[in-house]
């Protein structure tokens, strides 16, 4: 059939302002669904970096076999010892995709300030590492997140005696030493009167606190560390109980020379499933028995995939709200185009048009009013996105020590595919709209009164 | 009147309508031959059965029992599309309403059969639409869009779209009963000019006694029974 496009064309033009109306839903559909995605795929984004360098997961993490969940109980069976650290360091840095890596030790213990002792949960970072973290062009959005809540970044402590970091919980709340910032003068650590009425004043400056632990032989360690900055872990646990030193130190804390688990910082995390790949094929020939986590496994890194997880749930459902109210606008005025055109129809098919055809103008019809609508969302979207990065607009999320931007990034995919689905959308609730219609007795269709 | 094979032979139709549980008769085992170049009115009453008789004839509607058979060919044994192209090549449809479609100009809506089913060039389709309007006298309103042109002429660009495709039969129902009693002489006059110059089969309905003179053969229905077929030449 020839001209099918130009009678969608005009038909178009019967009723403008319930077409307007339409593509009017479907443009604000399309834009919503764009946007949505946009800040799903921006805060993705923002949860990946925050998880794989400010939480120290890496893109990915190698465990000895069992490690994740057995090295905090059983650590001289389930850490790497120092030959599979270089075996590991070495196969990392020979792959050109790993922009570096880093050594992770995990532990647990009992921090005090003289007086009172809590629990801790630490973690043994290399403080060269951690420096080029804090300064990857990629935090640059969190930085403010990254940025201690009082105090000095560790690394810039890295030459002083026992530097430690402790979460807000941990160090102000619980060992009341909210008020060191790191800078005040250091007083001897010594016996303290625990009854005395200046104690809190004691404990408030005096930076020094202890460590005790078991060590991975199963004895006692203990040592004094000076806190040099405060931290906002962003979850309850690690809030009330996080603590982070260097390697070295937790190293002689538990007497070890063994890590919990390596990561490997990626120049790409596209990557990341092949380079997790050609490791495990690389350390399975060399013999070793381990266990690699991307940095979206659940195991590994729960916070990550939960925070997706409930993203996606609440993205989906809104999109799906959306989708809805386009399929159902497109709906109503398709059949009331086909209430208002019964008698047209019945006169195209006397004189000639097969029930295909006709279905197929209204199809051209909905395409069109889909098509011009999707574009004017599209242009919508991109004002939006832009206005909002021009906007530089920051907040500040629950549980997080810091603002972090409001991103919005539709990915390619999102534009496409945002457009297809409306698009078979208003097609679907066209054919829908139509079907019956077309298939009713022409004599009758002829005779019908239009609404 | 020496008989051809007939264009249209309807051979005992009935046709039922069922509105809930009662049923309408509305044709009675009706027989009827329309042969090439014949001019057929078709007259009766309200309700007598004439625009169920057209939609017949016109492969618009499916008889309860009898055939219809166009050209020899029985309608019911083709599948929907080849009833529609059919339609779009051997029939053409005159509205009492006309049935234009407002949003084309009078040249595209005498194009539209012509865009489907046509393996014509764009170069003939454009020849045998201008032919069509020149036909009804329309060359000056090409471009107009149905809204903008009387009554008169608004079945005019109808019979021009009837016209186009070069059907073996045209069909009017009531043609003339929304015009006033002058445009209605006019555009019979019209049919009658067609159907002698050019031969065009026409089979019509009206109630109107003074077009009815004008008219070489009259087919006389009443509640769905033919009174009796008054067979003559072509007017």
């Amino acid at each position: 059939m020839t001209g099918g496009w130009k009678l969608a064309l005009r038909n178009l033009s019967r009723n403008r302002r319930r077409n307007l109306v339409t593509g009017a839903a479907i443009a604000l559909g399309y834009a919503g669904l764009v946007l949505l995605g946009g800040y799903a795929n921006g805060n993705e984004g923002l949860i990946r970096l925050s998880s794989v360098y400010l939480q120290h997961s890496g893109h990915l993490a190698v465990y000895a076999r069992g490690g994740l969940g057995k090295a905090q109980t059983k650590p001289a069976a389930y850490t790497l010892d120092a030959a599979a650290q270089e075996e590991i360091l070495a196969a990392l840095r020979a792959d050109p995709r790993v922009e570096f890596c880093g050594r992770y030790l995990l532990g647990t213990g009992i921090a005090g300030n003289g007086c009172k002792t809590f629990p801790f949960r630490g973690l043994g970072i290399e403080l060269d590492v951690e420096r080029r973290i804090l300064s990857h062009p990629q935090l640059e959005p969190l930085r403010d997140v990254a940025r201690p809540r009082a105090g000095r970044p560790l690394p810039d402590a890295a030459g002083e005696e026992s530097p430690v970091a402790l979460s807000v919980g941990l160090g102000g709340a619980r060992l009341g030493k909210a008020a060191v910032t790191g800078r005040e003068a250091a007083v001897a650590p010594g016996a303290l009167e625990c009854e005395a009425p200046d104690v809190k004043a004691r404990i408030a400056a005096d930076p020094w606190v202890q460590l005790a632990v078991q060590t991975h032989e199963g004895s006692f360690g203990a040592m004094d560390a000076r806190l040099v900055s405060l931290f906002q872990a962003g979850t309850v646990d690690g809030d009330q109980a996080g603590l982070v030193a260097g390697l070295d130190l937790f190293q002689r804390l538990y007497d070890t020379d063994r890590v919990t688990y390596v990561a490997a910082y990626l120049h790409d995390h596209r990557d990341t499933a092949a380079v997790a790949r050609d490791l495990s094929q690389k350390l399975a020939a060399a013999g070793l028995e381990v266990s690699i986590y991307p940095y979206d496994d659940p195991k590994a890194n729960p916070y990550y995939v939960g925070t997706m997880e409930t993203i996606g749930a609440v993205v989906t459902f809104i999109g799906l709200l959306l989708a809805n109210v386009v399929a159902l606008s497109v709906l109503n005025a398709m059949t009331l185009a086909v209430l208002e055109r019964t008698r047209e129809i019945g006169t195209l098919r006397s004189l000639g048009f097969t029930r295909r055809q006709l279905l197929g103008v209204f199809l051209r019809e909905a395409a069109t009013l889909a098509g011009l609508s999707i574009a004017a969302g599209l242009v919508l979207a991109l004002a939006v996105s832009a206005g909002v990065r021009a906007a530089k607009v920051r907040f500040q999320p629950p549980g997080v020590g810091g603002t972090i931007p409001l991103v919005i990034a539709p990915s390619a995919g999102m534009w496409v595919g945002a457009a297809a689905l409306l698009l078979v959308l208003a097609l679907g609730a066209t054919w829908v709209a139509v079907r019956r219609r077309v298939r009713e007795r022409v004599a009758k269709l002829i005779v019908e009164v239009a609404a | 009147m020496a008989m051809s094979q007939a264009l249209i032979r309807l051979e005992d139709v009935h046709r039922i309508y069922r509105l809930g549980e009662t049923e309408v008769p509305a044709l009675r085992g009706i027989t009827l031959e329309l042969h090439a170049g014949e001019f057929t009115a078709l007259v009766g009453p309200s309700g007598s059965g004439k625009s169920t008789l057209l939609n017949l004839a016109g492969c618009i509607d499916e008889p309860d029992r009898g055939r219809v058979l166009v050209e020899g060919v029985d309608a019911a044994t083709l599948a929907d599309d080849a009833r529609s192209r059919l339609r779009n090549r051997k029939i053409g449809f005159i509205f009492q309403s006309f049935n234009l479609v407002p949003v084309l100009d009078v040249y595209e809506n005498v194009e539209l059969p012509l865009l489907v089913h046509s393996h014509l060039s764009k170069v003939e389709r454009r020849e045998r639409v201008h032919r069509a309007i020149d036909d009804v006298g329309l060359h000056d309103y090409a471009r107009h869009p149905p809204d903008k042109l009387s009554g008169g002429q608004r079945q005019r660009v109808a019979i021009a779209r009837a016209l186009v495709t070069q059907p073996i039969l045209v069909l009017a129902d009531e043609p003339t009963a929304n015009l006033d009693s002058e445009t209605a002489r006019r555009i019979v006059d019209l049919m009658v000019e067609l159907n002698q110059k050019r031969n065009v089969t026409f089979l019509f309905s009206t109630h109107d006694e003074k077009l009815m003179a004008r008219v070489g053969r009259h087919v006389r229905i009443r509640d769905g029974r033919l009174d009796g077929a008054a067979s003559g030449a072509a007017a």
